[in-house]
């Protein structure tokens, strides 16, 4: 017969305990993680492996020939594409997060300093634009980048663009898109941070003589950075990903990473192709974060 | 008090379990049927005349090409739905997969109206698990323009001596390489590297020159709001945007083009077997056939259709071709492990 115990909170355990402990607080959610993320991505690691059956589907034998297409040695001979397909995705995805940063960084500070009267209204105003969807927002820069919108003839008198000419598809059309889109995600964790920021460090930086640049370098920078930090994933990322609206203000004349993937999984049936391609963009992106990581930990202030 | 309360409970629980009953036997009375369809691809009248005749509900799910609606059935969706729209080329696919549900003639008596050409077609002998919904092209829609001839080649968009002003080109592998390889003689088929190489390089250098690439209703709409000149769509809208704007026309050009057959058929883990050959059935009705083809603007594989549908679409070579065109188009297979060349071509078209 199992004797009855009692337990005290900072109790040491016995091993059987810690775990059963352990179940109770993070077995749920470990459990939601294993069920929709390790085991997905287990799977799309597995197929990436596998080969295309005649009429789609995945078969039998194991085989690297995904990862060979995917460097380059395809049907109609060497070709270096799918590299260059990754890296225009990275440099989109690298764009618009400095862009994002840009526009964010002094809108942070703004809202920031706002009185906390206004503060809780800017922030909407920030947000309000995630009330519509996505493909609306986008086909709404179509039209005002259409000829002889005013957007594009104020845009044709400052010098940008051929008069009498829409201002999409293009680079141009496709970074604003983006920055409108993803602009939220980068203040929001910006702001957070600078909310939080310690002004008093900013001044004494000051009374020991150091110039505006060294004040942020040194004593604003370090405090942000989680936020920024936080921001630039969050926009980067999906940014990284976002084939809809490179298709809808670019014109659908250059693939990216998503547009790839999605054609493997639609029109090709390749899918062991298309697995293999999320996994090497996925592999990518972990090992840029944790150079982030690693770069981010240096930037410490002390207390 | 306290012996009633579980007496009251009881009382509560037979109450909520009967509620549950009836909700069930509601459901079960009327019975429903999944569409999985192409957007704007059916009357919506025709849907609720179908509901109407056989006390059922309809649900419809869309989509805007069919590979997609192919991967989803794949990817898990084979009970979700009862009636798919598949075009000829994915028909030996689905089949070879085990998706489809052999049909029972017995059924669909309806099977008598379909027109000599659409009984027992290449790609499903004797009909055995699909039936002819709509037939189209593929092919050019341009905006007329005073004092110049209108485009009857591929050249206009191939050939940029013989440019007929801006162009769109068609999001579509097959449709837009199938052009190309069109315009150079070839089969629309092909798996000769030399031919498609040739075709990815004129699709490459079209691009450059190009508005940009679009679905057949996007290019349509960019052609309606002067974007684009000349544009690569299917019959379908090639025809509606005439009706929307008399100075725009739809030309199958000259080197030949495409011609695509879409079929209903109902899949092998369909939950309500019945209720689809019903629609199947409903829908090769010679009036219901009629009002469809009012309503896409697509050419209709129901002979006994025709006596009801307007003069004026049967005499329109736009949704109807002459002969000696429909002897120039040629149907998409599908071309199995081949079919990793399209990729590969795509992708090139789209990094370049």
């Amino acid at each position: 017969m199992p004797e009855k115990r009692q337990m005290h909170l900072g109790q040491q355990l016995t091993r059987a305990g810690r775990w059963s402990r352990a179940g109770i607080t993070s077995g749920p959610a470990a459990l939601w993680l294993g069920i929709f993320l390790a085991l997905p991505l287990a799977a799309i690691l597995a197929i990436s492996f596998l080969t295309r059956g005649e009429y789609g589907g995945v078969e039998l034998p194991f085989t690297f020939d995904s990862y060979k297409r995917l460097a380059g040695f395809g049907e109609l001979g060497f070709d270096s594409l799918y590299p260059v397909v990754l890296g225009r995705s990275l440099a989109l995805g690298m764009a618009t997060a400095v862009l994002c940063l840009a526009a964010a960084l002094p809108l942070a500070f703004f809202i920031a300093r706002l009185s906390e009267k206004y503060k809780g209204a800017a922030l909407t105003l920030v947000v309000i634009p995630f009330w519509t969807n996505l493909l609306i927002r986008t086909y709404a820069w179509q039209i005002l980048f259409s000829p002889n919108r005013w957007l594009t003839v104020a845009a044709h008198s400052l010098g940008i663009g051929t008069a009498g000419e829409a201002l999409y598809p293009g680079t141009l059309a496709v970074l604003t898109g983006m920055v409108c889109d993803f602009l939220p995600f980068m203040v929001l964790p910006l702001y957070a941070s600078v909310e939080k920021m310690d002004w008093t460090l900013a001044e004494a930086a000051a009374d020991l003589g150091a110039d505006r640049w060294r004040v942020f370098r040194h004593a604003l920078l370090p405090q942000i950075w989680p936020g920024l930090g936080a921001g630039f994933i969050l926009v980067f990322l999906p940014a990284t990903g976002q084939f809809v609206i490179p298709d809808l203000l670019g014109g659908a004349k250059t693939a990216m990473l998503g547009n790839v993937i999605q054609q493997q999984f639609a029109s090709s049936r390749d899918w062991p192709f298309g697995s293999a391609i999320a996994a090497v963009a996925l592999l990518l992106v972990l090992v840029g974060l944790a150079i982030f990581q690693r770069k981010g930990s240096k930037h410490e202030v002390l207390p | 008090m306290k012996i009633n309360t579980p007496l009251l409970n009881r009382h509560f629980c037979a109450v909520v379990f009967s509620a549950f009953l009836f909700a069930g036997a509601a459901q079960a009375e009327k019975s429903t049927l999944n569409l999985f369809i192409w957007s704007e691809y059916i009357d919506p009248q025709i849907v609720s005349a179908f509901e109407k005749q056989f006390d059922c509900k309809v649900n419809i799910d869309l989509y805007e090409d069919v590979d997609s609606m192919l991967a989803k059935i794949q990817g898990g969706g084979a009970g979700l739905y009862d009636v798919v729209v598949p075009s000829d080329n994915l028909v030996p696919v689905m089949m070879k997969q085990n998706l489809l549900a052999p049909l029972r003639h017995e059924n669909i008596p309806n099977l008598k109206n379909l027109g000599e050409k659409f009984v027992s077609p290449a790609y499903d002998s004797k009909n055995r698990f699909t039936v002819a919904y709509q037939w189209g092209t593929v092919g050019l829609l341009a905006r007329k323009t005073a004092g110049q001839p209108l485009p009857d080649s591929w050249a206009c968009i191939f050939d940029p001596a013989k440019s007929a002003g801006s162009f769109m080109l068609i999001d579509s592998v097959r449709d837009q390489v199938g052009a190309a390889l069109k315009y150079q003689g070839h089969s629309v088929n092909s798996i000769i590297p030399s031919e498609l190489k040739a075709a990815r390089d004129l699709c490459i250098a079209a691009k450059s020159r190009s508005v940009g690439f679009d679905g057949s209703v996007g290019v349509k709409n960019k052609i309606l709001a002067k974007t684009a000149q000349v544009g690569i769509v299917y019959s379908g809208e090639g025809v509606r945007a005439m009706v929307d704007d008399t100075n725009t026309t739809y030309i199958i050009p000259k080197e030949g083009s495409v011609i695509w057959v879409d079929n209903l058929a109902v899949l092998a883990k369909a939950p309500h077997r019945d209720l689809a050959e019903k629609f199947l059935n409903f829908i090769l009705d010679a009036r219901i056939g009629a009002q469809l083809s009012a309503y896409t603007q697509f050419a209709t594989p129901n002979q006994a259709a025709r006596a009801f549908i307007k003069p004026l679409d049967l005499e329109n070579h736009a949704i109807y071709p002459l002969p000696e065109v429909t002897d120039r188009l040629e149907f998409l297979n599908d071309l199995g492990f081949k079919l990793r060349l399209y990729d590969e071509v795509w992708t090139q078209i789209k990094t370049r």
